[in-house]
């Protein structure tokens, strides 16, 4: 496969060309071959307890083995597999279709790739943990995933590993948005993007608010294993604060894997019927709606937990609504249809096959929206039925016909059309025998790994037959992939006659490093493409290799400390090395001003003209994580509600932690936040003195924050009040932990800001490095006032 | 002079701060109504921060519009675990 992206290093070493690539392309391939990788993992691990269960009281596997497979099955294909399956096609095709060179921070891209590839790397290491990995379900069931029902250290290391997968999508999540509004082509207006390109962008505004929510319960269920904290275990918080925590983030999940391939599927539908999408404002809007939506369904997966009929009815009704923006969107594919002189090509068959599927797994969620029915249906294989059509059908096989469209485009080469239809065939005839029939065992308890009742006997056999005839398709798939790269004929820049609909079908196949030879794309008002030239390529196009290696390095660091803090403390110790270097390299570089960042002056920033950059990805940043701390203010106000229940009896103001040093702590935090702000504001004018002396008071001050603040905690351990004292104790810690780590993160960046302003490097009156400071240390700021009157005055 | 919003800001910040702490140590108010000033108190320091630290006047409407957008997706959150409190079948009334 050729990848413009290594054509200035090439050479002798691809495989450090590859390793330290910062190019978008290449970090899609990257992610391409990632996540199909950790598909076959997956897949054969469901193969395995498809076996298991294709007959009655089967012994194939036991209850634990099956539990680990069907956890890591589950796992895997949601957030290692699906969401970083879109996100290799979004890398790749994404900054082309907007017409943009490469994405707004390409070593950050890198970066998450890497911290991707890593927590992968954590959680399949998990396997060979003593005692083994998880084996609470995919849902990590509470309180047995709790230390005390779940002893085994591999499943800390998976709860480690998702941490560092959710922090790799949200590094990707602020940069594929700031990419999006910031570095579009002149005329390129939001309604001119690609379906691909609008969904991505619906994913990416989901995807914000989502991982940093799944963060919040991630970081409870770590520190009840590691540090003893009482999250859900105790009467005060429990097995509900994890439902509506971890559901909170995982409706919305279910959107941020569908959505990417059904948009997909919209283009290719386009592309194919030879007409423009029907009523594509509409389908914009119907996105967003749905967005919006996916925020207010959560509770129908614990309608049987008992919580309030009221809320049971409320979100009754708030799932059947999240129906109609869907419809919305599969009508207005169904209608572009109408008129158009429709070629049956392999990716549109996938595309109607994946359109079909998802009808059905809509359709049947319906049924599960009803509390009446869901009730009924609840724990049985229908439910699992109907996610596999939504997510597999809607989502992946969207996806798979995505993979198509634009193969011919990443490789320069054209598969077998015949087999392309072949593989077709196999994969509907696998896939509706493996998920079919699961419908009709709505009496069958799912997550059992064995069961007694004859009558499920044949059914579920042919599930089995179904899932390994599925495997042959995904088989074939990839055989046709090689067998296209191997001996493919070259492929034309535009084989679907898709150039007046997207930017990258103009380009060669494979697009050179840059994208764009002709010049910089332009939209005219109608959609026409036109080219502005300037005077051959930017100096920096041919000066900067787009390499960087402290990306791969990080994630070098991240994999031996992920590993090695559970199985071999060494080896955390070589993984810590590994990580200050690289971020002492990366600070150094920029420091030094090494790598540029190739970015166009000209296009399309609404509604952003006002930030740069810098400021909106800082902005970004911020945003997302009012969704980590906001859910677990949350569950603190739950926990200290459930405490009048419970009779346990909440510290009064100032009986555990005095007022006075919270009050010093607020007085010390709000004056750095304004220091924060003088540094900026000076390094706006170019006062390189004030700039350096107000950052050097923001230290100071940090540093007296965190030194009141350890000590605080150790007093509070001298008189005995651990983490796991009670549920005022571990939300105490672990909120201030939070904030805490954050102010530390700012106090370690200072140094660097200091001496890159005292060596003269804010001088000319820009300073994105301290306005986003300034931006973050506001965050914190905000975060402590409300600490503050949390556990110090109410 | 573009210092003096920041600094008002932190000057008011501080005073709330201040008049939380004396409101709690004092104890004069009805407890219910402290607890409502403090939290308004916290939510207008925070609005505070955001305008003038966080310089969120001089960026552009999206990012208002995000905040906004933020905040919104939490009151679901917060108003069903409120609704949540009430469950006898999960949490067991007395130790």
């Amino acid at each position: 496969m050729s990848h413009g992206g290594n054509e200035h290093v090439g050479g002798p070493n691809p495989l450090i060309s590859w390793l330290f690539t910062t190019n978008h392309k290449n970090v899609g391939v990257l992610y391409l071959v990632t996540s199909l990788y950790f598909l076959v993992v997956a897949g054969v691990l469901a193969l395995t307890f498809r076996l298991q269960l294709s007959e009655p009281n089967n012994v194939i596997l036991g209850p634990d083995a099956y539990n680990r497979a069907m956890t890591l099955h589950g796992l895997f294909m949601l957030l290692w597999v699906t969401t970083p399956l879109g996100a290799a096609l979004a890398n790749y095709f994404v900054p082309i279709q907007i017409g943009a060179k490469d994405m707004a921070f390409p070593r950050l891209n890198a970066l998450s790739y890497w911290l991707y590839l890593s927590s992968g790397i954590v959680a399949l290491s998990s396997f060979f943990a003593p005692g083994g990995t998880a084996d609470w379900g995919w849902y990590t069931y509470q309180p047995l995933a709790s230390l005390r029902y779940s002893p085994q250290i591999g499943g800390s290391m998976m709860a480690f590993a998702l941490l560092l997968l959710l922090a790799s999508t949200t590094v990707g999540t602020v940069n594929f948005i700031v990419t999006i509004f910031r570095l579009r082509a002149p005329g390129m207006k939001i309604l001119n993007l690609p379906l691909f390109s609008l969904g991505w962008l619906a994913t990416n505004l989901i995807l914000l608010w989502a991982f940093p929510a799944f963060m919040a319960p991630l970081i409870l269920l770590v520190t009840d294993r590691l540090l003893g904290t009482v999250f859900y275990t105790s009467a005060e918080g429990g097995p509900l604060l994890w439902a509506h925590l971890f559901w909170f983030f995982g409706h919305p999940e279910v959107y941020i894997l569908l959505i990417p391939g059904l948009m997909a599927v919209g283009d290719i539908i386009a592309v194919s019927g030879r007409r423009a999408v029907y009523a594509k404002p509409a389908v914009w809007v119907a996105l967003l709606v749905a967005s919006f939506q996916s925020w207010v369904v959560w509770a129908h997966h614990m309608f049987q937990s008992g919580i309030h009929t009221g809320l049971r009815e409320a979100f009754n009704i708030t799932t059947e609504l999240i129906s109609i923006p869907f419809a919305v969107i599969v009508i207005a594919f169904l209608l572009t249809l109408v008129g158009g002189r429709i070629r049956i090509t392999t990716p549109m068959l996938f595309a109607l096959g994946s359109l079909a599927l998802f009808i059905i797994g809509g359709a049947s969620g319906v049924f599960n929206s009803s509390v009446a029915l869901n009730i009924g249906l609840h724990g049985t294989f229908w439910v699992v039925g109907h996610f596999h059509y939504t997510i597999v059908g809607g989502g992946i096989t969207g996806l798979v016909a995505a993979i198509y469209y634009f193969w011919p485009k990443m490789t320069g080469r054209l598969f077998s059309e015949t087999l392309g239809k072949i593989h077709f065939v196999v994969h509907m005839v696998g896939f509706n025998l493996l998920y079919f029939p699961m419908h009709m065992l709505f009496d069958m308890p799912r997550r059992v790994y064995t069961y007694v009742v004859e009558a499920w006997g044949p059914v579920n056999m042919v599930i089995t037959i179904g899932a390994f005839t599925f495997a042959a398709a995904w088989a074939l798939f990839f055989a046709i992939l090689f067998h296209s790269l191997a001996r493919g004929s070259k492929a034309p820049d535009d084989p679907w006659d898709a150039a007046p609909y997207s930017l990258e079908w103009n380009i060669p196949s494979p697009p050179p490093e840059f994208n764009f030879p002709h010049g910089i794309p332009s939209l005219s008002p109608t959609g026409k493409i036109s080219w502005i030239t300037t005077n051959g390529a930017s100096p920096s196009e041919h000066s900067h290799p787009h390499l960087s290696p402290w990306p791969f390095i990080v994630s070098v660091g991240t994999s031996l400390i992920g590993v090695g803090l559970f199985m071999s403390p060494p080896m955390t110790v070589l993984g810590l090395a590994a990580f200050v270097a690289a971020i002492v390299g990366w600070a150094y570089d920029d420091l030094k001003d090494r790598f540029k960042v190739v970015i166009e002056a000209i296009g399309e920033k609404w509604p952003f003209e006002r930030d740069n950059n810098f400021s909106l990805g800082m902005w970004t940043l911020v945003i997302g994580e009012v969704a980590l701390v906001g859910p677990i203010f949350s569950g603190y106000v739950f926990a200290r509600a459930n405490s009048l229940l419970t009779g346990f009896r909440w510290p009064a103001p100032g009986e555990v932690h005095p007022i006075e040093l919270g009050l010093l702590n607020t007085i010390i935090l709000t004056t750095s936040g304004l220091t924060a702000t003088l540094a900026y504001l000076a390094s706006k004018k170019g006062e390189r003195g004030r700039t350096v002396l107000s950052l050097t008071a923001t230290l100071a001050l940090g540093l007296a924050f965190l030194g009141i603040k350890a000590f605080e905690w150790w007093e509070l351990h001298a008189h005995g009040i651990t983490f796991g004292t009670d549920i005022a104790s571990s939300f105490y810690y672990v909120l201030t932990g939070i904030h805490a780590s954050h102010l530390l993160a700012g106090v370690l960046v200072l140094p660097y800001l200091i001496l890159k302003a005292h060596k003269g490097g804010y001088d000319g009156g820009k300073a994105p490095g301290i306005e986003m400071f300034a931006i973050y240390w506001g965050f914190v700021d905000i975060v402590w006032l409300f600490i503050f009157p949390s556990f110090y005055l109410l | 002079m573009a210092e003096l919003g920041p600094v008002i800001a932190f000057a008011v910040v501080v005073a709330l701060a201040l008049f939380q702490a004396s409101a709690v140590i004092l104890g004069v108010l009805d407890p219910q109504l402290m607890t409502g000033l403090v939290l308004a108190a916290s939510f207008a320091q925070a609005s505070l921060v955001y305008v003038f630290m966080m310089h969120a006047r001089y960026a552009s409407k999206g990012v208002l519009l995000l905040t906004i957008t933020a905040l919104l997706l939490l009151i679901p959150l917060f108003l069903a675990l409120l609704y949540s409190v009430e469950l006898p079948i999960h949490v067991p009334r007395s130790r």
